[in-house]
């Protein structure tokens, strides 16, 4: 009988730990993909879920617009647990200088030209595509031209993908689809996770469609 | 009888595992505490710096030299500073939310050296090391803050050799774009002047503005300097953008080869128009060698090491003849190499630069 309740006791305790760890497994896949896939909602006239650092944004026409040419204001949304994921987003710039994009695995963010840790992403002009990692200051990662320029209040797409350490970043013209640029490449000692959003840098600048996935 | 027994035996026994699962409990407990109290204390000390401007040449050159002191340390940093000159309201914003976490040091480049008397005092104390870099404030702080800044005596007399020579000692010189409110550009006018009055008689002051609130302003100043002087030989100009903006009004006038323009410190642009010779020179600061040497500063206060209350950091005057040398690509290459050399991917004609 003693045996019996000691067997019990036993397989009682392996299954709660077993189920422990399973809750915990998927407690921490839930969180690293909190919120993806995550669409915006401009066309609805609504982004509550954004905080601003910086800049002066409002929405209009289904997109959102920052209207100063701040050095580096940013607009962040998302779990700071998310993980390997992918960004989309058309990107317009609106002044004849500067650059924007996106931001990916942001943690920390501050008011600040280079407040936070994780990725940028942009469009510089007159025409090129920059990756770099920010950790208060900005790391140049990679830099490609962009075939025949760009142009200011023209929509580009800007797709970036951050699994693993392996960053890669593809800007396309947004009426043909056609690639402008891309560029991919492992970062030792990448930062892993943080959520996203958008930024620009001596330029105001639009965005819309902005799209966020889980990626394996 | 036997039950009796077995249940003695047994409940002593539960007896003693319950005392020994209370035991190893409270020693999982004890063993968690101390995890996290230990975690805690061992988190690198921080140093705050916080630049007049972040995410410009100049001042993210000093923050290079500040991230390696402080890693070879092994402390770590928070930079931040205001996203456009003039901001004091930010500075001091900044310095005061970082204050509260109780920093191992404060490295800070006063914008306006009576705005940030208070902050600086507040910090002092609170008992946290402080470095004023590349400017001083309006009166003397004291024990617990050092100086860690550019020779700026040296800077106005290279400037004012670097002119007397271009004008073989004769002409008249304008200064623009002072700032009255930094104490390191006040400094280097000052001695720019001395300089002048003492080693070139024959070249006669005519007129000094002072930088205004906006580029306009300064502008603005400048235009009426040249305006009131028609025969004006020469221009110091007293920063970034008063050079910029001196340049720019020079070049809409057809003036620029016809008028010796020098400028105090550096960026991207300055540098190539020195390489094209639209600029005559530039009189640059060791910008990394000062964060460096702050940051050095700071460690050494905190591990109670006596340090030297005022550091003079040697300025470098660049021409057309010496920009592409070694030493000023080393002084003048954004982050002083620091992410130049990373960018692994980036494309040789690439300016990547934020």
């Amino acid at each position: 009988m003693h045996l019996l309740h000691r067997s019990v006791g036993r397989t009682s305790i392996v299954l709660l730990s077993v189920s422990v760890l399973a809750a915990a497994i998927g407690f921490h896949a839930c969180r690293s993909r909190g919120g993806l896939p995550y669409s915006d909602h401009f066309r609805q006239n609504q982004a509550s879920e954004w905080k601003s650092y910086g800049g002066s944004w409002h929405l209009i026409d289904g997109a959102i617009r920052n209207d100063s040419d701040d050095r580096g204001a940013k607009l962040i949304t998302g779990s700071s647990d998310l993980s390997d994921y992918q960004t989309d987003a058309d990107v317009q710039l609106t002044s004849s200088f500067g650059d924007a994009g996106i931001v990916f695995r942001v943690t920390a963010p501050e008011e600040g030209a280079n407040a936070f840790y994780g990725y940028y992403a942009g469009i510089r002009l007159p025409g090129e595509l920059i990756v770099g990692k920010v950790d208060l200051g900005f790391r140049p990662l990679a830099s490609v031209r962009l075939q025949g320029g760009a142009l200011p209040n023209v929509w580009y797409h800007l797709r970036a993908r951050a699994i693993g350490c392996y960053i890669s970043v593809e800007a396309t013209e947004l009426e043909h689809g056609r690639s402008l640029g891309q560029v991919a490449l492992p970062d030792a000692g990448c930062y892993r996770r943080g959520g996203f959003g958008l930024r620009s840098y001596e330029s105001g600048g639009l965005w819309r469609n902005v799209r966020v996935s889980a990626v394996q | 009888m036997l039950s009796d027994r077995l249940q003695s035996k047994y409940g002593r026994e539960i007896g003693v595992r319950d005392s020994a699962r209370r035991v190893a409990s409270i020693a999982l407990l004890v063993l968690c505490c101390w995890l996290c109290a230990n975690c805690r204390t061992h988190r690198p000390p921080l140093i705050v710096g916080v630049p007049q401007v972040t995410a410009e040449e100049m001042w993210e050159g000093m923050h290079a030299g500040l991230l390696k002191a402080v890693t070879e340390s092994h402390f770590s940093r928070y930079w931040n500073g205001p996203t456009h000159s003039d901001d004091v309201e930010r500075q001091i914003a900044i310095i005061d939310r970082q204050l509260s976490h109780s920093p191992a040091g404060l490295a800070v480049a006063p914008d306006n050296a009576s705005s940030l008397i208070s902050i600086v005092s507040k910090a002092r104390q609170e008992g946290i090391p402080v470095v004023l870099m590349e400017s001083e404030l309006a009166i003397p702080m004291g024990a617990g803050v050092a100086i860690v800044e550019t020779d700026n005596a040296l800077a106005g007399r290279m400037a004012a050799d670097e002119i007397g020579s271009s004008l073989s000692g004769r002409g008249s010189v304008a200064v623009v774009g002072v700032n009255p409110f930094v104490t390191s550009n006040l400094s280097r006018a000052d001695a720019f002047e001395r300089e002048i009055k003492s080693r070139y008689p024959a070249i006669r002051l005519v007129a000094k503005s002072f930088s205004g609130s906006s580029i306009a302003e300064t502008e603005e100043g400048i235009e009426q300097v040249l305006d009131r002087n028609p025969d004006l030989n020469a221009i110091l100009a007293c920063g970034v953008s008063s050079t910029r903006a001196a340049h720019a009004i020079l070049a809409r006038r057809n003036q620029v080869h016809e008028i010796v323009l020098v400028g105090f410190d550096q960026d991207r642009d300055l540098e190539n128009l020195v390489r094209r010779g639209e600029l005559n020179a530039i009189v640059a600061q060791d910008t990394y060698r000062i964060g460096y040497l702050s940051g050095r500063t700071l460690v050494d206060m905190r591990d109670g090491k006596s340090v030297a209350e005022r550091t003079l950091v040697a300025p470098w005057l660049f021409t057309k003849n010496n920009i592409d040398s070694p030493d000023a690509q080393r002084i003048l290459v954004t982050y002083s190499g620091w992410d130049k050399t990373l960018c692994t991917y980036c494309t040789e004609a690439s300016d990547v630069l934020q």
